[in-house]
């Protein structure tokens, strides 16, 4: 019977990989510190998760802050916890249990996208210059070190002024862009005659659409927006710097080898042989990366570049009660504490976990 | 290895505990007796050090500490006056005609005080007024205080009222304009005139001289240092020729600010260093001021009661403004008594009011309000927003007639005023302590007129506004609001018109984005005048208190905003004009009340806050007193309690007491009973908080904060003992 | 073939690689110049106050051909930037050249503080908790540190500030006390060397200087150490188990080397170089430390006053500060390396 038998074989190549995650979960679980950040990770999971049963948002944007006009009115100072706000509220009465909850949401939408899209741009662009060598290698690797030059929070601060508030984008024209570099890409890395095939169909159909009905979309930033993208604009080049060691290291493999001479395309060797084997510091190294995103974006926030004022925002909440701390400290406590708690729990959380992997992925110390 | 790590965790819970132990703090001593420290809002810093520039209260509370003027205010009051460089003055009628033709039927004339010396040792005299008030004429700034001038003296607005020309092409008028300026203000050796043209004596003409851009400066020192030694482009002062003072009109910056400020005048203080990097300004004291120091320190005999308005019994060596602390830091240093005076955002004063050591003082009526101002032709090189062209809407931007379009600005404007929550505003930004006024002649002026209504907050009319600016709603606006760094109220303003805005948005699905931007001081004026910031929140404090100046700079078009709004409106100006005219108070009310219902009608500026005023410093600052106009503090009349440590002196000021006995209490050089009698007297009193009325420092030997019976001890102990007599300090 | 090149030649090769990596930079920052419209360009060009006035900048625009293509404006922007004219700092009333130099010694006063310590105090941790691998020491350092690097820096500057100077009042924010600083400014008998008040007071004899000056650094220093020193703790003791496993070592211990005869000879000095690798990274770190740390103090150094500009706008300012730190970090990144060359001399072979 053959028809299973690609399954089979899918299975079986597989086998040794599943026997390495078996073992490295066995370590994962053994690690006390490791837990300890998984469980953090979760529970933070968990929360935004229900967060709309949690803290129902009021308007139609969940992210706007509620706040009491009517109290905020009579004495704009902040409140301590009360049940109906478990945190209290801060000045102009917004209250911090809610930004807190809903603050989870942020802090993940922007350290989880930002890591995927560095993950994106760093792998092209470390896959590309490790594969080719060569003059296309030093080129690129020179382009990330003048990124890497920049300190993360400085380049923020110079990018978040330069990106314009509302600015139009030419979507169809990025489509083509995008396509077009990917059949150049597939058929000169003589991928198989079918994806070559589709690759060109699309790329038609799209150039097509761009002369007879140009797509144009209209983006209106708020801070919060241009922090994103500024994160994405300088996350990705550690990222790009580790895969390309990463495939340098294993490109000359004798499998890598075997795979060329049985005709994979090259893209088919990176996706298959290269990357799988690739991939473990670049999991440590996002781990630990999205609580860095997160501190750089709360950073932002509170030197008054990040998120709009009644924002659901930790870095934001901390920059509206700093105002709060000084000699009153027990006083006001509430304020401040409690979101640079969530902060610090979040970050902490994703660095354990980052820092426990990097024992148990790390190579040389796995079988002692 | 283990027996280390147990040692460090050991010492470093010690340690911990021990500072959970550790006393709250108490009350804080008073670090300096001579020097006064203030912390301003972050981001106050003087504009400039030019008394002939300055129109800002955070420049000015620097330059009428450092300069003196003709007369200044006395005390509290608005109407008397003490003379300061003027020893007398007198107003007569004389119907003299200038040799341009100029009919001035007033003048005032001043006696100028003898044997008054500069700074820089240069002696003061008339030709130093005369100078000084033409070199302002000359500068004339845009945007600066020079109408004040050229209102009374010559009967206009300032110099562009003539066809002037440039430096490099005089215009026809250029010469007469000088030349009148050179008759405005005249000298001999023991007086200075002023001819007015202006039909009538103009009532504010002394307040006008009492502030800081009618500080003097030494003629000699400009020539000598500034032009002499640092070739810097000044007026030297004489008129040699009528068209070369056009080379010093309204430069773009002050000769005596860039590079570096300088400042030389007969004040009581002087300047020592002006900081933009440390933000801070210090002036130390002038010891040869002509007025002379009150009291030495320590005083001998007692100082008088403070309670019941004492004769100053100190003086205060250096004072110090510093911007650099934002509040957190800034209440801090507050509480700790490491700063004597500080600015309280109003929201805040709920953590500072009722403290120990502090004392506040409320209500101070105040003639100043806070406005939300439009440009009405923004310049495109603005880096605060995207400006386009007149008319053109885009999302990202605003037109440059955004807000001054003749035939729908005054949607747009109006449309601003619905969307602002007045009430709520005052409540949650100044705890109900503030009023919206209608327009910007307050109440509090003459001729206010409290029938006009106020604005109210109305999405639904802030959006049918809107709608009547074609093309607006479909296309929708970014526009920028500026207010300046640390005030927190404006901070609040700009939030709550954002807030409107956006409320407006959620109700009708429109795109209008406000973005908030906060500049420090001096940029944010220098953008201010070069009319750069589309909407802008800023407040005016009356320089005397007259409904004209209040109506000139809001609303005449040559007015410090107007001009820079770029708003004119003909029948305006004339109303203005006619207003500081009439004499008849009755029909002066009633062009008031015109001016009034235009300015309602046109909203070129909405009025957001009149704030009745508050004011916190330590316990132990001795002679403030409120008046309304005053921009700041002025030093002279400080002083400070304090208690000194006896055992331990501090390094600075570098005093030496090392022969002193502690006991001999009134300083004549030995302990005898005298000494023991004057502790008896203050037997009991304890440094508190709050300060004992009886208590004296000096009584308190041991420095146990009390007077009892072992500092009677001491000075037993020690009777009949000599010690060196006290010495002034250098 | 191999070569074995002297220590010279591997400076020079360094040095002439900097030379593409800094045009680089330039070119990004240029990139970043060019999302402004032309009259925002303009303040870049501009050295004085006075030629803020419209007509200058249309002047200025025309001059430095600001409407041309981009090529030809990034040779006249390049040209003045090698002039030392970066432009003019709204926020700071003063060219943006002098504005950094005048609020450099602050920073530097920072760093110098916080660095020494991160090193040798980090490195100790480090190797000692590789050594005592997984007893408390080593659970106890690892746990401080991740907890360090977690800790928002602006939050845990204004918990110290508050307590340290609110609570018990010992340390204030600022950089002197007033007297101190009105001393400083006035006397004549004290003369401002160097721009670092710690360093000035001893130079000038006078201690009570160096000694506020101290009190008033500790805090932010204190800071960007706790944050910082798991970057080189964490390099430290991985480079250090690695050192640990080697072949080499186990040998020696079979030879009856005791365990720190073994550490003392062998593994530590192989386990300190893979630490200048991170250097570049805490040079980031503690560029943007300084940043946040400064604005929570009020120290009026370059963070404080970048992040300011940032707040405001002012375009010059954060492009000055964000080239200037560029440069610093490759800088350090040269000395690094060259330290690393004289350490470990395989590394100078071609």
């Amino acid at each position: 019977m053959t028809t299973s038998s690609r399954w089979e074989e899918f299975k079986a190549s597989m086998q040794p990989r599943i026997k390495e995650w078996k073992f490295m979960f066995k370590r994962v679980q053994e690690s006390p510190l490791s837990l300890v950040g998984i469980a953090i990770i979760l529970g933070f999971v968990i929360l935004s998760a229900l967060s709309p049963v949690l803290a129902p948002p009021p308007y139609a944007d969940p992210f706007i802050i509620p706040r009491d006009e009517e109290i905020a009115k009579l004495s704009p100072l902040p409140t301590p916890p009360t049940i109906e706000h478990p945190f209290g509220t801060t000045d102009q009465h917004y209250d911090i249990y809610y930004a807190c909850i809903w603050g989870t949401i942020t802090a993940f939408r922007i350290g989880i996208t930002t890591v995927m899209v560095a993950l994106m741009i760093g792998i092209i662009i470390g896959v590309a210059a490790a594969y080719y060598g060569g003059l296309a290698d030093e080129a690129l690797m020179r382009f990330t070190d003048i990124i890497i030059a920049f300190p993360g929070l400085i380049l923020a601060m110079a990018l978040v002024i330069a990106i314009p508030t509302v600015f139009t984008l030419n979507v169809s024209f990025i489509l083509v862009v995008i396509f077009g570099l990917t059949t150049f890409f597939a058929f000169i890395t003589r991928a198989r005659m079918k994806i070559k095939v589709i690759l060109l169909i699309i790329f038609i159909a799209v150039l097509a659409s761009v002369l007879l009905y140009p797509l144009n979309l209209r983006f209106s930033l708020n801070n919060l927006d241009k922090v994103l993208i500024t994160l994405w604009l300088i996350g990705w080049p550690s990222y790009a710097r580790v895969i390309r060691g990463e495939v340098l290291r294993v490109k000359n493999e004798d499998y890598i080898e075997a795979a060329k001479a049985a005709g994979t395309s090259d893209l088919g060797i990176v996706i298959k042989h290269i990357l799988p084997n690739a991939i473990y510091p670049i999991i440590i190294m996002a781990s630990l990366d999205i609580g860095s995103i997160v501190l750089t974006a709360a950073a932002l926030s509170f030197l008054g570049l990040g998120a709009p004022p009644n924002y659901a925002d930790w870095g934001q909440i901390i920059q509206r009660s700093r105002n709060w701390i000084g000699r009153e400290l027990i006083r006001y406590m509430h304020v401040f504490l409690i979101p640079g708690i969530f902060i610090f729990v979040f970050v902490l959380g994703w660095n354990l976990l980052g820092d426990a992997l990097r024992d148990v992925l790390d190579p040389t110390l796995r079988r002692r | 290895m283990k027996k280390v790590v147990s040692l460090a965790l050991i010492s470093v819970f010690l340690m911990l505990g021990s500072l959970l132990l550790t006393p709250a703090f108490a009350a804080p001593v008073i670090k300096r007796p001579m020097g006064i420290y203030v912390a301003t809002i972050e981001g106050g810093v003087p504009e400039t050090v030019d008394p002939a520039w300055c129109y800002d209260t955070a420049s000015a509370e620097l330059i009428f500490n450092v300069y003196d003027t003709l007369l200044y205010f006395d005390g509290e009051s608005l109407e008397h006056f003490i003379p300061q460089l003027a020893t007398e003055y007198t107003l007569q009628e004389v119907n003299w005609t200038s040799p341009e033709g100029l009919f001035c039927r007033y003048r005032y004339t001043f006696k100028i005080r003898q044997n008054v010396n500069f700074t820089s040792g240069h002696l003061l005299t008339p030709k130093d007024v005369e100078y000084s008030i033409e070199r302002g004429m000359i500068q004339d700034r845009c945007g600066g205080p020079q109408w004040m001038f050229y209102e009374p003296l010559l009967n206009s607005w300032g110099a562009e009222a003539w066809n002037i020309g440039t430096a490099t092409v005089p215009g026809p008028e250029a010469e007469l304009v000088g030349k009148m300026i050179d008759h405005a203000v005249e000298s001999n050796a023991t007086h200075v005139w002023f001819n007015l043209a202006f039909p009538g004596p103009y009532a504010p003409f002394l307040q006008i001289l009492s502030q800081s851009w009618s500080s003097i400066l030494s003629k000699q020192w400009v020539n000598e240092y500034v032009i002499g030694t640092l070739h810097r482009p000044e007026w030297p002062g004489d008129w040699p020729d009528y068209t070369s003072w056009l080379a010093y009109h309204d430069p773009a910056v002050s000769p005596l600010d860039d590079p570096s400020p300088i400042m030389c005048g007969t004040g009581p203080y002087k300047l020592v260093i002006l900081d933009y990097a440390a933000k801070y300004w210090t002036v130390e004291r002038n010891v040869n001021y002509w007025r002379g120091w009150p009291a030495e320190w320590p005083a001998p005999p007692y100082p008088s009661d403070p309670a019941k308005n004492p004769t100053p019994a100190g003086y205060v060596d250096t004072a110090t403004v510093t911007w650099a602390y934002e509040w957190p830091a800034r209440s801090s240093m507050f509480l700790a008594g490491d700063v004597d005076f500080c600015a309280v955002p109003r929201e805040y004063i709920g953590t500072i009011v009722g403290q120990p050591g502090l004392r506040c003082t409320y209500p101070l009526p105040v003639l100043a309000v806070g406005s939300l101002f439009f440009t009405f032709d923004v310049d495109p090189a603005t880096p605060y927003g995207t400006i386009n062209d007149y008319g053109v809407f885009t999302a990202d931007g605003i037109p440059r007639d955004f807000f001054g379009n003749p035939t729908w600005g005054i949607h747009t404007r109006l449309a601003f005023a619905y969307a602002f929550d007045y009430t709520t505003y005052l409540q949650t930004a100044f705890l109900g302590e503030a009023i919206a006024p209608a327009t910007a002649i307050i109440p509090g002026l003459v001729c206010y007129d409290g029938s006009i209504p106020g604005y109210t907050y109305n999405i639904d009319k802030a959006y049918d506004e809107f709608s009547k600016v074609p093309g607006l709603v479909g296309t929708g606006f970014t526009v920028t609001v500026t207010y300046n760094t640390g005030n927190i109220p404006r901070q609040r303003a700009c939030e709550k018109l954002k807030e409107g805005i956006d409320a407006i948005n959620a109700k009708y699905h429109t795109s209008f984005v406000v973005n908030i931007v906060n500049i420090d001081w001096k940029p944010y004026l220098g953008a201010m005048v070069r009319s750069q910031l589309a909407t802008f929140i800023i407040g005016w404090l009356a320089d005397y208190p007259d409904p004209h100046n209040f109506a000139f700079p809001f609303y005449h078009s040559e007015g410090t905003f107007a001009a820079c709004q770029k708003y004119s409106n003909p029948t305006m100006d004339d109303l203005i004009k006619k207003g500081i005219e009439e004499s008849d108070p009755v029909k002066r009310c009633q062009i008031y009340h015109d001016i009034q219902v235009l300015a309602r009608q046109e909203t070129p500026s909405i009025p957001l806050y009149q704030a009745v005023g508050r004011h916190f410093e330590r316990d132990w600052v001795v002679g403030w007193h409120y008046n309304t106009i005053s921009p700041g503090i002025y030093f002279y009349n400080l002083w400070k309690w304090y208690y000194v440590p006896h055992s331990e002196f501090p390094d600075y000021p570098p005093y030496d007491y090392s022969n002193r006995l502690p006991e001999d209490v009134n300083y004549d050089g030995k302990v005898d009973m005298k000494d023991i009698g004057y502790t008896c007297k203050s037997y009991g009193a304890t440094y508190g908080p709050p300060l004992h009325e009886r208590w004296h420092f000096r009584c308190d030997i041991n420095n146990d904060r009390k007077i009892d019976m072992k500092d009677i001890g001491f000075a037993a102990k020690d009777y009949g003992k000599t010690s060196s007599v006290w010495a002034p300090p250098p | 073939m191999v070569r074995k090149l002297g220590l010279l030649t591997y400076v020079a090769r360094r040095l002439i690689l900097l030379i593409p990596v800094v045009l680089g930079v330039s070119m990004l920052i240029f990139a970043i110049t060019m999302c402004f419209p032309p009259t925002i360009r303009a303040l870049l060009y501009i050295r004085n106050p006075q030629a803020l006035t419209p007509e200058n900048i249309e002047g200025v625009i025309k001059k430095y051909h600001l409407n041309d293509p981009f090529y030809i404006q990034y040779f006249t922007w390049l040209a003045q930037v090698l002039q030392g004219n970066l432009g003019w700092s709204q926020t700071a009333s003063a060219p943006v050249f002098s504005a950094i130099l005048v609020r450099f010694p602050a920073t530097f006063e920072i760093i110098v503080f916080a660095a020494p310590v991160i090193i040798i105090l980090g490195l100790y941790l480090g190797i000692q908790s590789a050594v005592y691998k997984d007893k408390i020491l080593d659970h106890i350092t690892r746990s401080a540190a991740i907890i360090g690097w977690s800790l928002p820096s602006f939050w845990f500057g204004f918990i110290l500030m508050a307590v340290f100077y609110g609570y018990l009042g010992w340390l204030p924010p600022g950089r002197l006390t007033r007297e101190v600083q009105h001393f400083v400014d006035s006397s004549q008998l004290f003369t401002k060397y160097t721009g670092l008040y710690i360093l000035d007071g001893i130079l000038n004899g006078q201690l009570a200087v160096s000694w506020d000056a101290f009190k008033h650094v500790i805090l932010p220093a204190t800071v960007i150490t706790v944050i910082d020193i798991a970057l080189i703790i964490r390099v430290a003791r991985s480079s250090m188990l690695e050192a640990l496993s080697k072949g080499y070592i186990i040998t020696a211990k079979a030879k009856g080397l005791t365990q720190k005869e073994v550490i003392n000879k062998h593994a530590r000095r192989n386990a300190l170089i893979p630490v200048t690798t991170i250097s570049g990274l805490l040079v980031a770190s503690l560029m943007t430390g300084v940043v946040i740390t400064e604005t929570v103090f009020g120290f009026g150094g370059l963070g404080s006053w970048a992040a300011q500009s940032a707040q405001q706008l002012d375009v010059p300012s954060v492009l000055g500060f964000a080239m200037f730190t560029a440069i610093v970090f490759v800088i350090a990144n040269l000395i690094v390396d060259v330290l690393y060359a004289f350490i470990d001399p395989r590394i100078r072979l071609a």
